[in-house]
């Protein structure tokens, strides 16, 4: 089966009645347990961010007393949702394409169908709600984090004051920055599974084709994440 | 030749082989039988020194080998050469590759041609043709895989076979095929065989001796004539499956 | 909750020690050469096109990002310079790990995964060798020298990208675009991006040269493997990104360098 009938089964499968004891228990494995290992990349993120912003800012302008807010917005409209996005591709993609493919080679896939359950309404439309919904959570919590992160290493590392960091924020943050990222994380998410589960569904046999199936998940997944951020930023820079 | 003195081995809580000792005899083909997870593959990893003892000592040709490190164990694995459960070839090279690979002139000190003739010899004895040698593994049927396996072995020209459960998955026809291999590549170089294995049947046919595990510990080793009388009900066990074909 | 952090410190010290294996064979030159070149070539081949396709498109977002913030300032000239120099410092080795680590580390883990199961490494030690340096070593390097071809070729793209939005978005000119590149990049930042490629190319080599080695459990046992190298190679990664910029940063600071 080739990519496009795969799309447009999810999409259909997107609109039938959601099995909603799936979704919860997705949304659980996406959202929560994701959540530590996130928040911890996403701070080290933004540390560099700073960092580096910083480093910019003395070369350009010889001053850093804006970087806060440039730091600041780098971070909600990039940084936090594609970084997010990008550890829910590895973490999530590649276990979604793994479970997927095992099942495929251990035949589940082929139980399913005798039992008249269509596999796309069961397996993957859950999980692309969930991981679109969890996508958008993550990203929105990232960005705070992240601000947070950002606010520290600002005193330590540059000697900043906490009001200089607040003002420069509130000057150039809006609350539609949170919401586009928002819309980025959950577009993000929504194409992981999509992409784990026709890497899942089509692939070669044996410990290889799991291997194989793991592997091409997460790249593809990646490199459009990235395609995505990129359009929807030059859709978005016209509402800035 | 090669024998085993008080061997255990524990992995972490269990117990596997507890204070297994017996004595091989020279170009006998011996077959270890036991159910599954017994420890038989155990026991030939041990050997080669795949696998450490917990306690006891193996010893091979008045030499200790169970203590042995990595560096020194290269002699000890040409003699006692060991075929695995899968063909377990190299898919990035071509059969020649593979069935040269134990022997290749910084191993072995061989000529190019030496090599080659040697590869070729020993595809023989396995029953199959020259026309293979560029072919890559993938390309291969399961049955010839596990012919080049044992053929990649006998080029190191072991005074040990050592089979990891040769016949297990294989249909009735192919396991005949391989039993056979494992007569003609112990004729062929007067090796002695100790092949791992759950299927009674083939043992009764092929071996010299059995010799059957249970809970890490011999609880048999006899001849096939004395074997098919033996009181040992785990050993009635097995063979009942047998005889009632 | 104890067991498992104490489970995972026994890992990643047995991780680190496998590495040191590795590294002393690379250094004392024990690496099957033939094995090692097949390797850069192998893994420069396999990530080119994505690499190309992803620096092309970073290299547009920041362009797009970098203009809106500097255009009120009237600082457009220099759009094209700090396109550039954020790229080869921060950007463009973090993407390029990033992606190495899906494809490359995934791939290797799994490859190195199902050989494991499949007894083949066994099979190396008992036909006379050295798994280490007829196999893993080779992968290792391949890796890591690779990585630096392929950042080469991301930033070229990057800029592309970041040109064509140049003229796109912002209404700069590829004359104006890459006026400042020079001005604004030092050789202290080209080695700042190259050592982070070096960081985390090796964070990525051992990762899953490891984790691959130790797979057991069949097909499922090679599917955990690339999970666990997925993930765990992004968190070091970006750990690893974030100490090296600290370290240096701080260096360059006490050496009045910034």
């Amino acid at each position: 089966m080739n990519l496009p009938k795969h799309l447009a089964r999810v999409f259909l499968s997107l609109f039938q009645k959601l099995h909603l004891g799936e979704f919860f228990r997705q949304l659980e494995f996406i959202g929560w347990r994701s959540l530590p290992t996130v928040l911890f990349c996403v701070s080290f993120a933004a540390m560099v961010t700073i960092l580096e912003s910083a480093f910019h800012m003395k070369m350009l302008i010889q001053n850093d007393a804006l970087v806060p807010g440039f730091a600041a917005l780098l971070i909600l409209r990039e940084l936090g949702a594609v970084i997010a996005c990008l550890l829910l591709a590895s973490r999530v993609g590649a276990g979604y394409a793994a479970e997927i493919a095992s099942m495929r080679v251990t035949e589940q896939l082929d139980a399913l169908k005798l039992l008249g359950i269509d596999r796309y309404w069961y397996l993957v439309a859950p999980r692309t709600w969930a991981c679109a919904l969890g996508g958008a959570l993550l990203s929105v919590l990232a960005c705070l984090v992240c601000l947070y992160a950002a606010f520290i290493i600002s005193q330590v590392q540059l000697g900043q004051s906490s009001a200089s960091f607040l003002a420069g924020m509130h000057a150039f943050v809006h609350f539609q920055d949170i919401f586009l990222a928002a819309i980025k994380g959950f577009c993000f998410g929504a194409t992981i599974p999509v992409i784990a589960s026709y890497y899942g569904f089509f692939g070669a046999d044996g410990a290889e084709g799991v291997g194989q199936a793991t592997t091409k998940s997460v790249v593809a997944s990646s490199v459009t994440i990235i395609i995505i951020d990129f359009v929807l930023t030059w859709i978005f820079s016209h509402f800035y | 030749m090669l024998e085993f003195k008080s061997v255990k081995k524990s992995f972490e809580t269990k117990t596997v082989l507890d204070g297994i000792s017996f004595k091989t005899e020279v170009g006998e083909i011996l077959f270890i039988l036991g159910t599954s997870g017994t420890g038989k593959s155990v026991l030939l990893k041990l050997i080669v020194g795949l696998l450490n003892v917990s306690a006891g000592e193996i010893w091979l040709d008045e030499e200790k080998i169970s203590d042995l490190k990595e560096e020194d164990l290269f002699p000890v694995r040409k003699k006692c050469g060991m075929v695995f459960q899968h063909p377990a070839l190299f898919d990035s090279e071509t059969v020649f590759g593979n069935l040269s690979y134990g022997i290749r002139p910084h191993l072995s000190g061989l000529s190019s041609g030496e090599i080659k003739k040697k590869v070729l010899e020993n595809l023989e004895v396995v029953g199959l043709t020259e026309d293979l040698l560029e072919k890559k593994p993938s390309q291969l049927s399961y049955g010839m895989q596990k012919r080049v396996s044992l053929a990649r072995t006998l080029c190191l020209q072991p005074e040990m076979l050592l089979f990891d459960e040769p016949t297990t998955g294989l249909d009735p026809v192919t396991t005949e095929a391989v039993n056979q291999l494992i007569l003609n590549a112990s004729r062929k170089y007067g090796s002695t065989s100790l092949v791992v294995s759950h299927d009674m049947k083939s043992a009764l046919k092929v071996a010299d001796r059995i010799l059957v595990l249970d809970q890490g510990k011999i609880i048999e080793l006899a001849t096939p004539k004395e074997i098919v009388s033996s009181r040992v009900p785990l050993v009635q066990d097995f063979l009942s499956e047998v005889l009632n074909d | 909750m104890i067991s498992a952090v104490t489970g995972f410190l026994e890992k990643f010290g047995e991780g680190l020690l496998f590495t040191a294996r590795i590294l002393k064979l690379c250094l004392a030159g024990k690496v099957s050469y033939e094995g090692l070149f097949d390797q850069i070539w192998k893994v420069f081949k396999e990530s080119l096109p994505t690499t190309m396709v992803a620096g092309f498109f970073v290299g547009a977002i920041m362009t797009v990002q970098f203009s809106l913030q500097i255009a009120p300032f009237g600082a457009l000239g220099y759009l094209g310079g700090l396109a550039t120099s954020a790229t080869i410092r921060e950007v463009g080795p973090l993407l390029i790990a990033f992606l190495l680590s899906g494809k490359i580390g995934a791939f290797t883990a799994a490859e190195l995964g199902t050989m494991k199961v499949t007894e083949q490494i066994d099979a190396i030690r008992c036909l006379g060798s050295d798994p280490l340096t007829e196999v893993i070593a080779p992968r290792f390097m391949g890796i890591i020298v690779a990585s630096l071809f392929l950042l080469v070729f991301g930033l070229i793209l990057s800029v592309a990208g970041g040109l064509l939005m140049g003229a796109l978005f912002s209404g700069i000119n590829a004359q104006e675009y890459l006026r400042h590149i020079p001005t604004l990049i030092s050789s202290l930042s080209v080695f700042t991006g190259l050592i982070k490629c070096l960081c985390f190319s090796f964070v990525i080599a051992s990762v899953c040269t490891y984790l691959g080695h130790q797979t057991t459990g069949g097909a499922r046992g090679v599917g955990q493997s690339v999970i666990h190298t997925a993930v765990f190679s992004m968190v070091s990664i970006v750990v690893a990104d974030w100490l090296s910029s600290f370290i240096l940063d701080s260096l360059l600071r006490s050496a009045g360098l910034l």
